[in-house]
């Protein structure tokens, strides 16, 4: 399915970015470390930074993790359930879960459309525009909600193909 | 409406998300978009303020520098020799690799702030080793289970952080003030350990030849960079040289120079490592987020004022609010994964535990170790899972044999309740 390889790709190359801002992030904050206690002259935009690393390398993964069934669930009850209902309620909790994605993803949308064309600036030390550390989310939840469609598609052909 | 009405719709439409399989993260979301959406629509436009606030944080940062530290430490190739040693050291001491397992599992917990993390990572070399010399199952599963969950009491802690930063309470603090409960229940543990050994010696492997001297001093070598590299993470934030984050991202790095030390640090290592806490960390993080717009609706709703209030009303004694707190989580904590568990119930626990007049630093230490008991009672344990699945056997024998711990770990929360000092102490002590 053409859709399907269209999400993984997309969560693959979001988990590269994610790995990228993580690696970033230690080397950062070590170089904090030092500068601060060791030649006392701290960086000071590092801290505001690191905050900006952690969004970054979170909603960058977040479909990734999908991708490999991280996002944990309470699979006690429904796993006593047979098969067929399991899958009914996957497709109804894929519903659920895309309808939340998609809302967080038009909100988060608009904070970044806001920051871009209002020109938000960082308050604290750096003054660098924040649109493109606040587009990481929209773009995190995206990647989300189309993973999460992808699984509820493949869930529901599942149950359409069993009911023949 | 009501709040009554508004708790009930809210917890209800919660717990049926959550118990009909939808991700944990997504339920919390759901349960708190449709309660903003019953109480006061408007406030949707907060929810992106919501979102940016919770994960744009210095103090989370840590949480991914963490899991990276205990993930490349795993890679590293050191785990294995590091037990060896320690199985040197412990030989002759009744209940020989059952100790180790304990002891290998507190030190692995100042390097590694998940229970999870910890019991599959010393579970993966202890069995075989046990299970070549002939050790009982429950012994062996109930040792590598239980001390597991030291991994989130002894410093650094992924649910102390998040509890931390959720209740605004110091992090350096808070990992101060679990070092000594950590410390004892691990006494406690062995001490338990040692006279099981002694009384049903058949379930134990007969101790090996006395080790001479010499080779267990050669054997300290692979011991002494983990512990180093524990010591410095603990003292850095004790001393106050070093926040929680700065350590976390000490520790990271150390965790690459041990690595390399050890012959352990390829490209294909890094890249593992690094992967592997994104996927961590993504998860963790999403069910922070959803935490934190469920936490938002019921705080628009009033919900956790008004609760406080009605308990008030009824007069209840912190003692009776203790216990009711306590018996919640060992029922809740035998169904749901520990660090959801604690994410969902904080928003009203906290206010609760607050207006009863108990210590934040104080809490946060007993609530992480009703959240231990929950990582081994069945049916929902992860410890109980991962060791399951690593010792191939029932889950029944993986949970009676962590049951005498679950029992001590109840008694650690009394001594602790009997004598609060045990905590407090020493963070009085810290700058």
């Amino acid at each position: 399915m053409g859709l399907g390889r269209l999400a993984a790709a997309l969560s693959r190359a979001g988990a590269a970015v994610g790995a990228v801002a993580l690696a970033a992030m230690i080397v950062l904050i070590t170089a904090q470390v030092l500068s601060r206690r060791v030649l006392a002259s701290p960086i000071v935009i590092a801290d505001e930074l690191s905050g900006w690393l952690l969004v970054i390398c979170t909603f960058s993964a977040l479909g990734y993790a999908l991708l490999h069934g991280d996002h944990i669930r309470v699979t006690l009850l429904s796993e006593r359930l047979p098969a067929r209902v399991q899958t009914l309620l996957q497709v109804l909790g894929g519903i659920v879960g895309a309808a939340v994605t998609a809302l967080l993803t038009w909100r988060t949308g608009i904070m970044a459309w806001d920051s871009f064309t209002g020109g938000t600036f960082s308050i604290a030390g750096s003054g660098l525009p924040l649109w493109p550390v606040h587009a990481f989310m929209p773009i995190g939840f995206a990647i989300l909600m189309a993973q999460m469609i992808v699984m509820t598609l493949a869930d529901a052909a599942r149950l359409a193909g069993g009911a023949r | 409406m009501s709040w009554e009405v508004v708790a009930t719709i809210y917890f209800g439409v919660m717990l049926v998300l959550l118990f009909a399989g939808v991700w944990i993260a997504i339920s919390l979301s759901a349960a708190g978009i449709i309660g903003i959406m019953m109480v006061k629509p408007a406030l949707l436009g907060g929810l992106e303020s919501v979102v940016w606030n919770t994960v744009d944080n210095f103090v989370l940062t840590s949480v991914p520098l963490f899991l990276f530290m205990g993930t490349m430490i795993l890679h590293s190739g050191i785990s294995t020799r590091f037990y060896r040693s320690l199985a040197l050291w412990m030989n002759r001491v009744p209940g020989g690799l059952a100790q180790t397992n304990i002891l290998a599992s507190s030190i692995f917990a100042a390097l590694c702030g998940s229970s999870v993390a910890t019991a599959a990572s010393i579970g993966a070399i202890a069995i075989p080793e046990m299970q070549r010399r002939g050790y009982g199952v429950r012994p062996m599963t109930g040792t590598l289970a239980a001390g597991g969950t030291l991994g989130i009491l002894i410093p650094p802690s992924i649910p102390l952080i998040i509890y931390g930063s959720t209740v605004s309470e110091s992090v350096g603090r808070l990992f101060v003030a679990a070092v000594i409960p950590g410390l004892l229940m691990a006494v406690l543990f062995m001490a338990y350990l040692a006279i099981h050994a002694r009384l049903r010696p058949h379930e134990f492997a007969p101790p090996d030849a006395p080790v001479p001297f010499a080779v267990k001093m050669a054997g300290l070598w692979d011991v002494l960079p983990l512990v180093l590299l524990a010591a410095l993470i603990f003292g850095g934030i004790y001393a106050g040289i070093m926040t929680p984050t700065e350590a976390a991202g000490i520790g990271a790095v150390g965790a690459v120079v041990i690595a390399g030390l050890y012959g352990g640090l390829t490209m294909d290592v890094i890249k593992r490592s690094l992967l592997d806490t994104l996927r961590t960390n993504a998860m963790i993080l999403l069910i922070i987020i959803g935490a934190q717009i469920m936490s938002f609706a019921l705080v628009t709703a009033g919900i956790p004022r008004a609760i406080v209030a009605s308990i008030q009303a009824i007069n209840a004694s912190p003692q009776v609010v203790l216990l009711l707190v306590c018996v919640m989580y060992l029922v809740l904590g035998c169904l749901v994964d520990a660090l959801s568990l604690m994410l969902l119930t904080l928003p009203v626990v906290f206010p609760v535990m607050m207006a009863a007049g108990y210590d934040p630093l104080w809490f946060g230490i007993v609530l992480v170790i009703l959240l231990e008991i929950g990582l081994i009672t069945p049916p929902v344990g992860m410890n109980l899972f991962v060791i399951q699945g690593l010792a191939k056997t029932t889950l029944g024998n993986v949970g009676w044999g962590s049951l005498p711990y679950v029992l001590l770990m109840l008694f650690g929360v009394l001594m602790l309740t009997i004598f609060p000092q045990i905590a407090l102490w020493l963070p009085k002590r810290m700058f």
